[in-house]
């Protein structure tokens, strides 16, 4: 009935058990604070169900925020072990333990920190900048971030119930297999990956079929703005792309659960294919994180320059060239598995080919601001930051896409470097750029701005003291993912790297004093016009925040940064009669169909096959039953919005 | 080149026409994902295809005349089921229902016949464990009639609706439209399946 | 209602030519497999060529590739996905030959 569920899977040692009595009370003090304020109806109402973009984009963001601490948590127990376990001393953490530190650490953050804001970012501003009401399929909308935050319960579960994967994110077999690891944890892991996999693909449809078919009404290709155009290739992408992760991580679960051989290392299996399949997924990922990061920027740059944005055509080439790119060069990432000559260089040469297009997109942002009026505000600093860091970043990829030299450096620290300076930089500094940029038109308030520069700079320093040093260590022969190191000589590199993580973590804690502090005097920074920054796109023409239906009147635009021109026209808009408004209703069945998938995969991972078999059914039918509702979708009353409008308009 | 201008009436609010068009071209891009997903397991399956660690290889065990009689029932339900689609765009709701129904028939038979050879398989000691040949060629026709049996289920649950209403609404003639495509997707993969494991394996 | 100028999606027409079209090839590539004896060459040059035409058939009468009003979404998406998928499988198969070539021990047994 438990399948192999046993008492056993509650064991664990102290630092688990921290970790998973903070997270029951964490969730005990939200429901109390739930329960307390009597707003359960409130929180199903307007969140739960809710098949608005904006209220979906705010959750995923949300739960990123979450795991987003955790996998910090994790970075800093491994910064600590390595400061101190160097000769003989063995540090605090078996390698046991530390093997599902680093894997859980790469799975949350890449897939629900990395994808989390993605997606969170382009939920909330995506619709508003093409002039929609709202994405294309929304019922689809809330099934995607339900099924994401399945995938990352599992993680959360794993802490108590359990162990997780101790592979690394990338969960290579034969390690991953049947044979050498036919516990719990490498479940765990395919779960996690293949639900919240599942909704990435279908937000990929979701917003490449909104891009295409849902741009307001003189809105052409060409006149949208880079934001869009970055979200449109990142889709194209997602769509691309995950269907290889799906199929792999499949085939990895019926090695497991099966018993197949597609993986292993007998019976005629091929682990190589594996680490083949993983990559040409892994590599477009990457862009699928750091593209609308781009994006962002793109936005952020020209409104605090007070200058158009350089070179929009070359940009527009420059995303296309990365997202095709991004396909053929998945290679590099084991240039050591063994390929001939031939075949190294090929990918080799493509790998370096791909760094000229964003090197165009660098040079585009800095012309932006040559000769503009530049207020260096919180998303400025992160840009400038981003321009830094994710340079030095890039170089280094640069530097490994000889297969010589990767030879030297591959799986080294000087990779771990590497993609830490550019996901850190590029991905993550972005999406905080965009965080305190859209933060007033989704909430109505300003952040602080002074403890956002201070975030900004515990960040810069503590990340370049944190990383710079494994620059050096990874040269010196320091192969990743170990839990301890025989050479004293290294030990003072480790111990700046580890206060550089305690400075980054620092930087957290004042984001989160800034979100608190900003809360608190929200009344003093109210956004009262709707465009706080004198921005140039179509989001900033609504209230802050917008009314749930985005525009009253769907606009109608004739060139680039369509806002911009919208007020420097010398024409009065003309006035026009409100309409009834055709707007989605909330839905249960995403939340219902979410919570199944989590239990489909749970019952997977401990052998409960008919918990298994029960929740697949389940889930078939909240699909069936979503099919024959009657009325998904009603008419907002003309009067209503009318009402709306003119309550907005007296603040 | 004449700029792509989208007209007012593409927007919210929705007419029925906006409706169709989206979802049918969401599903054109479901249906592009699930061509990459089918390419990786093809992949997996080439790579594999030899490696039949000391067992017997496609050439014993695959009956070719066999695999080309399911895939001549299945092309016929590739055409009823796109005679269903036309008929439900023609409003008649009499022909959707007996070219879906038939379509469900032959698709049913297909399964049958696929389970079969599965079975065959099986318990003639070549079950997907046995090695990595047979597990790619389990997991990569394996998918195709799990895709097969939604594609039936999904016959179901649009034809029930279709049965009961008086005549057919936009909704079922969209999803028809979708069910369509997939079924016709699949015979697509079908073939490719046919020829590239059977064909090629079976020389 | 629904845009009336697609008159293909109602017409019964491209599905019996689709059908008919696809039958031949299915029934060329059979009997040349299953009656000839071919090199190795020749038997995948064959199974490709019918396959792709085959594949073209279904995706223009049956799937009505490239019959849409522009711009042509449907068509352009279908160009890259069998652009990616000729680099995936193409890519990989390459890749695995190179390293099997390289790596793995002779299997025979």
């Amino acid at each position: 009935m438990f399948g192999r569920l046993t008492l056993d899977a509650f064991k664990h040692d102290w630092i688990e058990y921290l970790a998973g009595v903070s997270m029951i009370f964490g969730a005990i003090f939200f429901i109390a604070l739930i329960t307390h304020y009597k707003r359960w109806g409130w929180l199903w109402k307007e969140w739960i169900t809710s098949v608005d973009h904006k209220k979906i984009g705010v959750m995923y963001i949300i739960f990123s925020a979450i795991m987003l601490v955790k996998g910090l948590v994790d970075a800093v127990m491994m910064r600590a072990q390595q400061a101190f376990a160097v000769g003989d001393s063995m540090g605090y953490l078996g390698a046991e333990h530390y093997q599902q530190i680093f894997t859980a650490h790469g799975v949350t953050m890449i897939f629900f920190v990395g994808m989390g804001v993605v997606f969170g970012i382009i939920n909330l501003v995506l619709p508003l900048q093409i002039g929609a009401r709202d994405v294309a399929f929304p019922f689809l909308n809330n099934l995607s971030f339900w099924l994401f935050a399945s995938g990352g319960m599992f993680i959360l579960v794993s802490l108590m119930i359990g162990v997780y994967a101790g592979t690394g994110w990338t969960a290579y077999p034969p390690l991953s297999g049947l044979k050498y690891n036919p516990g719990v944890g490498v479940d765990y892991w395919l779960w996690s990956v293949q639900i919240s996999g599942a909704g990435s693909l279908l937000s990929g449809i979701n917003f490449l079929v909104t891009i295409l078919k849902m741009r307001c009404p003189g809105m052409t290709l060409m006149r949208m703005p880079i934001f869009v155009w970055a979200t449109l290739a990142t889709m194209v992408l997602v769509v691309f792309a995950f269907p290889i992760l799906t199929a792999t991580a499949a085939m990895l679960s019926t090695d497991r659960l099966l018993d197949t051989h597609i993986f292993t290392a007998e019976f005629g299996g091929n682990p190589m294919m594996y680490i083949n399949l993983f990559w040409a997924w892994g590599h477009p990922e990457v862009y699928i994180l750091v593209l609308p990061a781009f994006g962002i920027f793109s936005e952020v740059v020209p409104v605090f320059s007070h200058k158009r944005l350089f070179g929009y055509t070359s940009m527009v080439w420059a995303i296309a060239a990365i997202s095709f790119l991004s396909f053929i060069v998945w290679l590099h990432h084991f240039f050591t598995m063994g390929a001939g000559a031939n075949v190294n260089a090929f990918f080799g040469i493509m790998t370096m080919i791909i760094g000229i297009p964003t090197g165009v997109k660098v040079f585009n942002w800095i012309f932006t601001m040559f000769r503009g009026r530049v207020r260096f505000t919180t998303p400025m600093y992160w840009f400038l930051g981003f321009i830094v860091i994710f340079t030095i970043g890039g170089m280094a990829g640069i530097l490994m896409s000889i297969p010589a030299v990767d030879f030297q450096v591959h799986n080294s620290l000087f990779l771990i470097a590497h993609f830490h300076f550019v996901i850190i930089g590029g991905v993550l500094f972005g999406f905080f750029a965009g965080y305190s940029y859209w933060f007033p038109k989704f909430t109505g308030f300003k952040l602080n701005e002074r403890l956002g520069k201070y975030a900004f700079w515990c960040w810069m320093i503590g990340f370049l003291l944190a990383f710079l040093p494994l620059y050096l260590l990874g040269f010196m022969g320091a192969t990743r993912r170990l839990n301890q190191y025989d050479i004293p000589e290294w030990q003072p590199l480790f111990i700046v790297a580890g206060i550089g993580a305690m400075i980054l973590f620092a930087g957290l804690g004042f984001q989160i004093l800034q979100l608190i502090v900003s809360i608190l005097k929200r009344n003093e920074n109210r956004d009262l016009t709707g465009d706080p920054w004198n921005g140039r796109n179509l989001e900033w023409s609504t209230t802050s925040p917008p009314p749930f239906y985005n525009f009253a009147f769907i606009p109608e635009v004739h060139g680039r940064d369509a806002f911009w021109a919208q007020k420097h026209q010398k024409t009065q808009p003309i006035l026009r009669k409100y309409e009834d408004i055709h707007m989605p209703k909330n839905t249960a069945m995403g939340f219902v169909i979410g919570s199944l998938s989590f239990l489909f995969g749970f019952g997977l991972i401990w052998h409960m096959f008919w918990l298994a078999i029960l929740s697949a059914i389940g889930m078939i039918a909240g699909v069936i039953a979503h099919l024959y509702q009657k009325h998904p979708d009603y008419h907002l009353p003309a009067a209503e919005v009318a009402k709306i409008e003119s309550r907005k308009q007296s603040v | 080149m004449k700029k792509s201008v989208p007209v007012a009436h593409e927007s919210y609010p929705d007419t029925h026409h906006d409706n169709y068009s989206r979802t049918t071209f969401g599903f054109w891009l479901y249906i592009m994902s699930d061509f990459i997903l089918f390419g990786a397991l093809f992949a997996a399956y080439i790579v594999l295809s030899k490696s039949t660690f000391g067992g017997p290889a496609a050439k014993t065990l695959f009956k070719l005349p066999y695999n080309f009689l399911q895939t001549c029932i299945f092309l016929v339900s590739a055409l009823t089921a796109g005679l269903g689609g036309a008929s439900a765009h023609r409003k008649d709701k009499n022909k959707t229902l007996l070219f879906f129904a038939a379509t469900f028939l032959l698709g049913v038979i297909f399964i049958g016949m696929q389970f079969n050879e599965f079975h065959r398989f099986s318990s003639g000691g070549n079950g997907w464990d046995q090695s990595a040949f047979l597990s790619a060629y389990f997991t990569l026709v394996g998918t195709h009639s799990i895709h097969v049996l939604f594609g039936l289920l999904w016959i179901i649950v649009l034809l029930l609706p279709v049965w009961n209403e008086t005549g057919i609404s936009h909704v079922s003639v969209r999803r028809l439209t979708c069910l369509r495509m997939f079924w016709q997707f699949l015979n697509i993969i079908w073939m490719l399946i046919f020829s590239f494991v059977y064909l090629m394996g079976a020389k | 209602m629904i845009d009336s100028h697609h008159g293909w999606n109602a017409s019964f027409k491209p599905q019996f030519i689709g059908f008919v079209i696809s039958f031949m090839l299915i029934v060329a590539a059979y009997r040349i497999v299953v009656h000839y004896e071919l090199t190795e060459g020749l038997l995948i040059a064959t199974i490709c060529i019918l396959g792709f035409l085959q594949a073209l058939a279904q995706l223009v009468f049956f799937l009505h590739l490239g019959l849409e009003s522009k711009p042509h979404w449907g068509l352009i998406t279908f160009l890259f996905t069998a652009l990616v998928a000729i680099i995936v499988i193409g890519g990989s198969l390459w890749i695995m030959n190179n390293l099997n070539y390289n790596l793995m021990p002779k299997m025979e047994h």
